[in-house]
């Protein structure tokens, strides 16, 4: 059994080396944290003093501090609040209604060549339509409430959840139905077994997809047509020209970007461990 | 416990293409004992893994027919593949891929988990049963192939090229591994390869395919007493009959090159 013992090592081995590369690339990605860090605040420190040098207009750039100061002080008065939650209202419940049903009928659309055939001209015919373009479209049928304004983000979100799953599905290889069919697999058994987590990867690619998209149209929706939400507290102080509000606004639409994509990296990771080594 | 040979009979199998029917198979008919070893060797496009997949039940003959113990497949007895590659699937761990076959027929996991310990441990694997296929290599993958088919408890093997991209070295130790746990289990193993060694030191009978359509040539005894040697080397009959093989697929092999003998 000498060689048992000798393939079991080899691969241990194997196995820490791997350990020791990720140990490295960890090391090298927190270096390239750090200078990140340091890019930031010596910008900040430049717009800063720029400013206060008269080099830059404050009109157009407010001060690091005044954006911060104002901030906090939207914070406190709950109009942040406020615009934060109707934004992520319609992301959330946008991402659902449209997520959904596209993570569905991918899954079909994928799994029966049939379906794939039939439904895929409507889907290729009206996937490239710009999302926003059919806003006014959408108010006509739905009235100019909040209904509009998730109904638009769910379309936007059903696209790219659909497309992924069916990708998704299609790039399992055949050999993996053949094994399931050879050894008695039934048809929910190769759907919770094959199909699932087989697609499961870009599937969950196609919801950071999704989720990106979403949070884009509805900062476009409120732009041209809400009271509420991040999108049009950007145009309300563009129009009473508080440029400070207007950074604030983008920065916290740049930090629920960024808190979104953690989360999704995070759950990817944890929910795929058979391709941990793939970069995410 | 009934009979697990299997008879076939006149198979014929064509697949359609643009340019109208292909046969892949042409009047194939042979049959196989209960616990015997049979390797089928042929080049490549013989219609080997079609004749695989024809017995497995992934296909269906075009025409004519495969007896299980003398009766036509409505109730077919379990048969298990071995895959040349990627057989495994990526998203189970060893234990998991090991089991699979267990789950299909409805076997609680605490109970199926048990069973397949036992054979990951028969393949030295035990250590890296949790592991997920990626952490492996080739050979360990291989042997979690072969394991999952034995544990699945079929009464016919079918092997596709199990150590077709195995290095020659792996290949020995796990053909003579192969050999050990088929003496333990005491099961009917089709094993398809190209390597006519390979064919002749593992088999009990050598079937010899040639392709264009694929027919059977010749079957060939293998007279020699096990255990063999690890190759045909050792053994001046076997290597006679290495010979007798090569030359029936030389001329077809030669002609599918373009190269005049």
């Amino acid at each position: 059994m000498a060689y048992l013992e000798d393939s079991r090592g080899g691969s241990a081995e194997k196995l820490m080396d791997k350990r020791l590369k990720s140990d490295s690339v960890l090391v090298g990605q927190q270096r390239e944290g750090w200078f990140i860090v340091l890019t930031v605040i010596i910008t900040i420190m430049v717009w800063e003093s720029g400013v206060h040098l008269r080099v830059i207009s404050p009109l157009f750039f407010p001060p690091p501090s005044v954006i911060l100061l104002t901030f906090i002080r939207l914070a406190i008065n709950g109009k942040l609040t406020i615009n934060v939650s109707a934004s992520l209202w319609r992301v959330i419940l946008g991402l659902v209604l449209g997520g959904v049903p596209g993570l569905i009928l991918g899954l079909i659309m994928g799994w029966s060549p049939r379906l794939y055939r039939l439904i895929n001209p409507f889907i290729a015919a009206t996937h490239p339509v710009p999302k926003i373009a059919i806003l006014p479209l959408i108010m006509i049928l739905f009235g100019i409430g909040e209904s509009s304004k998730v109904v638009v983000v769910a379309v936007t979100t059903f696209f790219p959840m659909l497309i992924n799953t069916v990708t998704g599905v299609h790039q399992i290889s055949p050999i993996h139905f053949e094994v399931a069919k050879s050894y008695g697999a039934n048809l929910s058994k190769v759907f919770t077994r094959v199909i699932l987590p087989g697609s499961l990867p870009l599937v969950l690619a196609g919801l950071r997809l999704a989720l990106n998209m979403a949070l884009l149209i509805t900062i476009a929706v409120e732009l041209v047509a809400a009271q509420e939400g991040l999108g049009a507290m950007i145009w309300l102080s563009w129009q009473t020209l508080r440029t400070e509000e207007l950074y604030v606004s983008l920065g916290v639409i740049a930090a629920l970007g960024l808190i979104f994509n953690f989360f999704l990296q995070r759950i990817t990771v944890y929910s795929i461990p058979w391709q941990v080594e793939q970069k995410v | 416990m009934i009979s697990t040979g299997f008879d076939c009979h006149h198979i014929y199998k064509g697949y359609p293409t643009r340019n109208g029917v292909v046969m892949a198979l042409e009047d194939v008919t042979f049959s196989v004992k209960d616990r015997e070893f049979v390797c089928i060797v042929g080049p490549s496009g013989c219609g080997k893994t079609t004749l695989l997949k024809l017995i497995g039940g992934l296909l269906e003959p075009t025409s004519g027919q495969i007896l299980f113990a003398g009766e036509p497949p409505l109730d077919r007895p379990r048969t298990a593949m071995v895959f040349q590659e990627h057989g495994l699937f990526p998203w189970m761990t060893v234990l998991d891929n090991v089991a699979f076959g267990l789950e299909m027929r409805g076997i609680g996991r605490q109970e199926r988990h048990d069973q397949a310990r036992v054979f990951v441990e028969k393949v030295g694997l035990s250590s890296f049963a949790n592991n997920y296929p990626h952490e492996l290599s080739v050979g360990m993958r291989q042997r979690v192939g072969i394991s999952r088919a034995f544990v699945a408890d079929p009464q016919i093997l079918l092997m596709d090229e199990p150590f077709g991209s195995l290095d020659a070295q792996t290949k020995l130790v796990l053909r003579q591994e192969l050999l050990k746990i088929w003496k333990e289990e005491q099961k009917l193993i089709l094993y398809v390869t190209h390597d006519i060694e390979e064919a002749v030191t593992l088999g009990d009978r050598v079937i010899v395919m040639t392709g264009h359509p694929g027919q059977i040539r010749e079957e060939i005894t293998i007279p020699a007493k096990r255990p063999r040697g690890l190759s045909p080397r050792e053994e001046p009959d076997l290597m006679e009959i290495k010979w007798h093989i090569w030359k029936i697929l030389e001329e077809e092999v030669r002609k599918s090159l373009w190269i005049n003998a």
